[in-house]
């Protein structure tokens, strides 16, 4: 069969919602010393710094057209976290990311696909209160930051210029401000978080705004019984991720067949040691409300390393 | 940064049921894995601490490390354990130093907790408040 490169207008309003979530999904809630697909307010000693290596793989298949769309995303999205104080974080997450999507023409399956960093996100969090008692601790952080346009958002291949939600990156620096409040204990550990990110716009384009409430459950199944000294604790997680995402704007209209309601449902494993922490969770689409004619996603695979220096 | 693939790769399963798969299976080998990993206990006690601090709001291991190096970081301090269930840090005290108890409540605060009580079992490693 014969393969042709793909105009990338073919059916772009209904992928885009879809690599819009993930680009949201890669970039958030994955500060260093969280759980693995929400944020969390456990402290980060001063001078402290951690360092966070995820991967993060979604689809979107399931296209009832004759062109069978499949879209491939991978995020490796790196983090660092430096404890300023014991109650100020200071947090640097870079994504790379590697964007592919496939479909079949008339002539063939083709696929495009595009490769590099992504928007980097620094921001800070400060512990605004904390209650503590032997083996409980309860913490309310918010935190506020910025997305830095560091991907490239005007990048091309032989059938002209990608599509902005195509792009690596959005062009537009992007503040974003949230909470989060964490109960954790010997056996369980809970975080609730809100956050919204102000979408602005860069070269006539601008993603629209994007609110997420997340909350994270994990209960310790090993050791069944603490000892003396400093156990490892394997834990079985549940993760919730509500995601809402406007609609995005060229030209300052609103482009109908984009944003929309997502929500996850994420079990997951961690296992915490004093030097590391490894975590696995499938994110999986409980519901999705996009707008207009959206692919919708697959689950969402993440992995994650995080260890202290 | 175009890619073009020749063919078809046909319909796919859904990803969701391959992920839960993938899931299940990492749990399983993960359970099987590291249980025995889980339950060692890196519980070597010091022999006579000459410092017992109390610490509120410690609740997992790899926030006891955070404690772990803040108070390595202090001079004075020749050895520790954390004994992470009792909520407590014992200390060794090098030969012939002196530490105060502001200087350890410091440390725990630096790691971003609290130090509930600094007890000293050795009086003679007591340095005065302020030192």
């Amino acid at each position: 069969m014969k393969a042709k490169r793909m105009a990338m207008t073919y059916g772009k309003a209904r992928v885009w919602p879809a690599l819009a979530a993930f680009a949201l999904m890669a970039a958030a809630g994955v500060p260093a010393r969280a759980q693995i697909t929400t944020n969390t307010a456990l402290p980060v000693g001063k001078g402290e710094a951690i360092i966070r290596l995820q991967t993060k793989v979604i689809r979107s298949t399931g296209d009832p057209a004759p062109t069978d769309r499949d879209l491939r995303v991978t995020a490796f999205p790196l983090v660092g976290v430096y404890g300023a104080t014991g109650r100020l974080a200071l947090f640097g997450v870079l994504p790379i990311l590697d964007k592919n999507l496939e479909v079949t023409m008339p002539t063939g399956r083709v696929t495009r696909n595009t490769t590099g960093v992504g928007d980097a996100r620094l921001f800070a969090r400060y512990t605004l209160f904390q209650h503590n008692r032997r083996g409980l601790t309860v913490r309310l952080a918010p935190f506020a930051g910025i997305e830095l346009p560091t991907g490239t958002d005007d990048a091309r291949d032989d059938a002209g210029p990608l599509p902005r939600p195509f792009q690596l990156g959005s062009g537009s620096w992007d503040p974003f401000v949230g909470v989060v409040l964490t109960r954790q204990s010997f056996a369980w550990q809970v975080d609730v978080s809100a956050s919204y990110k102000f979408n602005t716009e860069a070269g006539g384009f601008r993603f629209g705004d994007e609110a997420r409430f997340d909350v994270a459950a994990k209960v310790r199944v090993l050791p069944r019984r603490l000892g003396p000294g400093l156990p490892r604790f394997l834990y079985v997680a549940l993760e919730s991720n509500l995601i809402r995402q406007g609609k995005n704007e060229l030209g300052g209209a609103a482009d109908a067949n984009s944003g929309g309601v997502t929500w996850y449902l994420a079990p997951g494993l961690q296992y915490a040691t004093r030097r590391y922490i490894l975590g696995a969770a499938v994110q999986l689409p409980v519901a999705q409300d996009l707008n207009g004619a959206a692919l919708e996603n697959d689950a969402i695979l993440t992995l994650s390393v995080r260890f202290s220096l | 940064m175009k890619r073009i693939i020749q063919g078809n790769t046909g319909p796919s399963r859904p990803a969701w049921g391959k992920a839960l798969g993938l899931l299940a299976l990492l749990a399983f080998f993960t359970m099987t894995a590291l249980a025995p990993e889980a339950r060692a206990q890196d519980d070597k006690r010091l022999e006579n601490p000459d410092v017992i601090v109390e610490v509120s709001g410690l609740a997992c291991p790899f926030c006891a490390y955070g404690i772990e190096k803040r108070l390595k970081k202090l001079d004075e301090v020749a050895e520790l354990t954390v004994l992470l269930e009792e909520g407590k840090v014992e200390l060794k005290v090098k030969e012939g130093a002196k530490i105060s108890e502001e200087k350890i409540r410091k440390a725990v605060a630096d790691a971003g907790f609290e130090a509930k009580s600094v007890v000293f079992v050795n009086e003679n490693v007591k340095a005065p408040t302020g030192e």
